[in-house]
């Protein structure tokens, strides 16, 4: 049968990761997003000391703190959080019908207005080196927004439905 | 758009759990479309009614704001 929805609901479907890699996803963006927390409260300026080696002359404290390592750092951060991100949002939930494609569609949407949004805030309030820094987060607040929105919505259906049998 | 999808599931005492395997979709679904949070697609409607030997005019209805 000719239904635009279903088609269109079942193309989503195929451009979905399976629902495992949901798992793997926050293997990988949990430690980045740590990693990434780490390097921010260090100025994205390599680790912090604690985590190096106390002999500053060792071979290994050099090549932690050589320039390379600290560009190294930051893209694991910044690719990790970013792929993470989308394999937890872009996985199949473990029954992939109709209503979860739309909610999927919302929160992409919603993602979308709140990101742009705030990107015109910083624009008008921040200049500067600051905004600089805005946008480099801006790299990741959408995928990120992304998520939230979409786990919210399911968490909200789920305890909608709870009390029905 | 109302339904009368809780009508007909306790007039074959089906649960929604039931209902939702019967048309491959989670139970939430169900229950979304029966508090008339969810519109369902044409094939949905169209499945639901198949499951309780309806047409899909006897199960769902406009309301007059559709």
């Amino acid at each position: 049968m000719h239904c635009p929805t279903l088609k269109f609901a079942n193309a989503m479907k195929t451009m979905l990761l399976p629902h495992r890699y949901r798992a793997i996803g926050w293997w990988i963006l949990i430690p980045t997003a740590l990693l990434g927390v780490v390097l921010y409260f260090n100025g994205f300026d390599g680790l912090p000391d604690f985590l190096l080696p106390s002999d500053q002359t060792s071979r290994w404290h050099q090549t932690l703190t050589s320039e390379t390592a600290i560009r190294l750092y930051n893209n694991v951060a910044l690719i990790g959080i970013l792929v993470g991100t989308l394999m937890v949002a872009c996985s199949r939930e473990r029954v992939e019908d109709e209503l979860t494609t739309a909610l999927r569609l919302d929160a992409l949407l919603l993602a979308l207005y709140l990101n742009t949004g705030l990107v015109i805030l910083a624009a008008l309030w921040i200049y500067d080196f600051d905004f600089i820094n805005v946008m480099c987060y801006n790299l990741f607040t959408l995928p990120v927004l992304f998520l939230l929105l979409f786990r919210w919505k399911i968490r909200r259906l789920r305890k909608e439905a709870r009390n029905e049998e | 758009m109302k339904n009368r999808i809780r009508v007909e599931r306790a007039e074959v005492r089906m649960t929604q759990q039931q209902l939702a395997d019967a048309v491959g979709v989670s139970r939430q679904t169900i229950h979304a479309v029966e508090t008339g949070r969810f519109v369902p697609s044409t094939v949905l409607a169209l499945k639901i009614a198949r499951c309780f030997a309806k047409s899909v005019e006897e199960i769902f209805r406009l309301d007059d704001e559709d």
